[in-house]
C-alpha cells in the first residue's frame, strides 16, 4: 500500500519543480514571437564547454575560484525586443507575483522609473542561487533573462576575488 | 504570574515594533505597482549579495555604507505630490521615530527621521518630502552612519535626495 502511495505521490513531486519555470517560459515564448525578438537557449554544458575553452586559452591556469563558478551554470534563456512589446503591465506583474507566490523567487531589487521596469529575482535553495531571473520592460525595449545555475555566495566571493587579484596585478 | 505578563509584554512589543515597519511596507507597496509612481527597491539580500561579492570593488565611503545597510526603499511621483504626503503623514507612523530635522524649502515640507538603538546607531532612516509638485519617501534600514550617508547623497541621484546632505552639517 505504501509503495501505492509512494507512486501517486511522486508525479505531483515532479510536477512542483516543474511548475517553478512554467511562468518565466510561458512569457519568454511568448515573447519571442515578436518580429523584432533576439532570443537564445543555451543548455548548460554548452555554455560549461565554451566558457572553459575560451578562458583556458586565456589563463591556461584558471583559477579554481573560476572552475567552481562556471560549474554552477545549468542553463541560460534569452530574449530582447528593440520595440514596443504589447503584453499588458497587469499581466506582467501577475507574474511576478506568481514567481513569487509559488515558485519561490524573491525580490532582489526593483527599480521603475519614466516607463522603465527593472525587476532582479532570485531563487535560493539551501544558500545556493538556483535561478536568476532579470526582466526589463519599458515603452520600447523588453529583455527577459532567465539564467538557471547551482552557484553559492561564496563561489560568487571567491571568483571575483581571483578577478580582483589579477586586476589589482595588472592596474 | 510576573514572568507570564513579562513574556506578554515582550510579544506585544515586538509585534508593535513590527507593525511600524509593516506600515512603511504596507504604504510603499500601496504605490509601487501605480504607474504614476517611481520606485526603487533593493533587498538585505542584494545588500549582502553587493557587500560579500563586489564589496572590494566600491570605493571606501560606499563600502562602509553598502555593508552595513539591509534594505533600500525610495517612492517618488510628481502626481497628487501633496495628497499622497498627507497620505504618508496619516499612515506612517512618524510618532514613533526621532525627528532628526525638519525643513521647509521652496514650498515642500521637508522631515527626517531615525529611530536609533541605544545610543550611536541608527536602524532606519526616513526621509519624507512633500510639495505641489513632488512627493519623495527614502528608507534605507540598516546600521547608518549619518556622515558617510550625507557624503553620497548627491551620487544617490534620487529626488530629494540632497536634503540627506544636511546630515553631515
Amino acid at each position: 500500500m505504501k509503495k501505492y502511495l509512494l507512486l501517486l505521490v511522486l508525479p505531483f513531486f515532479f510536477v512542483a519543480q516543474g511548475s517553478s519555470q512554467r511562468a518565466v517560459n510561458k512569457l519568454i515564448n511568448q515573447v519571442k514571437k515578436h518580429d523584432k525578438a533576439v532570443a537564445f537557449t543555451i543548455p548548460g554544458w554548452i555554455m560549461r564547454t565554451g566558457l572553459r575553452f575560451a578562458l583556458e586559452e586565456e589563463e591556461p591556469t584558471l583559477e579554481k575560484g573560476y572552475r567552481d563558478l562556471i560549474s554552477g551554470i545549468r542553463q541560460l534563456r534569452f530574449v530582447a525586443v528593440d520595440d514596443k512589446v504589447e503584453i499588458e503591465s497587469e499581466k506582467l506583474n501577475k507574474i511576478i507575483n506568481t514567481l513569487k507566490t509559488k515558485d519561490g523567487f524573491e525580490d532582489y531589487a526593483r527599480v521603475r522609473d519614466k516607463g522603465n521596469n527593472v525587476h532582479v529575482m532570485v531563487r535560493e535553495k539551501k544558500d545556493r542561487i538556483k535561478n536568476l531571473f532579470v526582466l526589463v520592460h519599458g515603452e520600447d525595449q523588453m529583455v527577459v533573462l532567465n539564467f538557471k545555475t547551482d552557484i553559492s555566495m561564496e563561489e560568487l566571493k571567491n571568483a571575483d576575488l581571483s578577478f580582483n587579484k589579477k586586476g589589482k596585478n595588472n592596474g | 504570574m510576573n514572568k507570564l505578563f513579562s513574556i506578554i509584554a515582550i510579544l506585544f512589543l515586538g509585534l508593535s515594533v513590527q507593525a511600524q515597519t509593516d506600515a512603511i511596507d504596507k504604504f510603499f507597496n500601496s504605490y509601487q505597482d501605480d504607474e504614476n509612481f517611481s520606485v526603487v527597491y533593493v533587498s538585505p539580500k542584494m545588500f549582502k549579495m553587493v557587500a560579500k561579492v563586489a564589496g572590494e570593488e566600491l570605493d571606501d565611503e560606499l563600502q562602509s555604507i553598502v555593508k552595513d545597510l539591509r534594505g533600500l526603499k525610495v517612492l517618488t511621483t510628481e502626481v497628487n505630490a501633496k495628497q499622497v504626503y498627507a497620505d504618508a503623514v496619516k499612515r506612517i507612523p512618524t510618532s514613533e521615530y526621532e525627528l532628526l530635522m525638519t525643513a521647509r524649502d521652496d514650498g515642500q515640507n521637508v522631515k527626517i527621521l531615525t529611530k536609533t538603538k541605544g545610543e550611536d546607531v541608527i536602524e532606519e532612516l526616513l526621509l519624507l518630502v512633500g510639495g505641489a509638485d513632488e512627493f519623495v519617501l527614502v528608507s534605507f534600514v540598516g546600521n547608518i552612519n549619518l556622515n558617510d550617508l550625507s557624503k553620497i547623497a548627491s551620487s544617490l541621484d534620487i529626488d530629494g535626495a540632497k536634503h540627506l546632505e544636511k546630515l553631515g552639517e
